[in-house]
């Protein structure tokens, strides 16, 4: 039994266990993070389930500072690529020092979206650069598939397959080095 | 067949959060793997959120599970999309505690109606 009072949402008993394991959450594009998953099993019903959101707030806690690292990282990575944070800010209009900020854990869920977003497509910086024009997009797009073809070709390797989410190592971000902003 | 409960008071409760709905232990694993919600919160905030697109009740059933089967609860279950995924999602509320109970949130198994457009087209070119 409980040190708490907790009730069964599903059925109104009180004869409601505790159990705690160590769990893993997977981090998209980064890393794999470790939280105390806490569940509770009624004894009446048999219900299980995280009565009281203590998983929530474990799981949220973890995912933030694998977040924090996956943001750092990428901001650091972003300079092999020729990517500056002075750059970075002025492309997207974001107020100087933005990106400062994102590296010191001072970031919106909007944030990492769009650092997704550049670590698989980076050359969407230089899409941005001359302000999202569609044509000079469609030039960028071309331009990236053929050189995407030309790798394939050196190695040819994959087929895409929707695959289950896989808990090994982080994909690299910036893999292709030969993608230059403005290249 | 009719629901049991109104979608709209199911839906509206879980935009209140886990003082109202949580989600059983097995939903939260295929929330999780189907639909990447992690945590309950977020499966709770996606539904309160207008998330099940075009919702249809597929059946309701008694709760077999009741310890207390005099006093029937249903379950009713709904098929739903959220882009290009097609769901399934099962709940069921308890007077005695005011919650409601997600006891299934998945990829649905049933074919997407969506692609039966294409049935006759197909069916046409195969005889």
């Amino acid at each position: 039994m409980t040190k708490e009072s907790v009730i069964c949402p599903s059925c109104g008993s009180n004869a409601v266990s505790r159990h705690e394991k160590n769990s893993f959450g997977q981090l998209t594009l980064g890393h794999q993070f470790s939280y105390k998953a806490v569940s509770f099993k009624c004894k009446t019903c048999n219900e299980e389930g995280d009565f009281l959101g203590i998983s929530d707030q474990n799981y949220m806690d973890a995912q933030k500072d694998a977040q924090t690292t996956f943001a750092k990282n990428i901001l650091e990575n972003m300079s092999s690529v020729g990517i500056t944070m002075a750059m970075f800010e002025r492309v997207f209009e974001l107020p100087t020092r933005t990106l400062t900020r994102w590296k010191n854990g001072d970031f919106s869920a909007g944030a990492l979206a769009l650092l997704r977003i550049i670590a698989t497509y980076p050359w969407i910086v230089e899409v941005a650069e001359h302000k999202f024009e569609r044509s000079y997009a469609s030039f960028v797009v071309i331009k990236a598939a053929a050189n995407e073809l030309h790798e394939q070709r050196k190695n040819p390797t994959l087929h895409y397959y929707e695959r289950q989410t896989s808990y090994e190592a982080p994909i690299p971000v910036f893999s292709n080095k030969n993608v230059r902003i403005g290249a | 067949m009719d629901p049991h409960y109104k979608l709209d008071d199911f839906i509206g409760d879980c935009a209140m959060g886990n003082s109202k709905a949580f989600v059983t232990s097995g939903a939260q694993l295929t929330a999780e793997s189907d639909f990447n919600l992690p945590t309950q919160k977020q499966v709770l905030e996606f539904i309160g959120n207008g998330g099940l697109e075009k919702p249809a009740f597929i059946n309701s059933e008694v709760w077999d599970k009741n310890p207390e089967p005099k006093q029937a609860i249903m379950i009713d279950a709904y098929s739903f999309y959220s882009g290009f995924l097609y769901g399934y999602i099962a709940f069921r509320f308890q007077p005695k505690t005011g919650k409601w109970a997600i006891k299934s949130f998945k990829k649905n198994r049933d074919p997407d109606t969506r692609n039966l457009a294409f049935k006759g087209s197909l069916t046409n070119l195969l005889t």
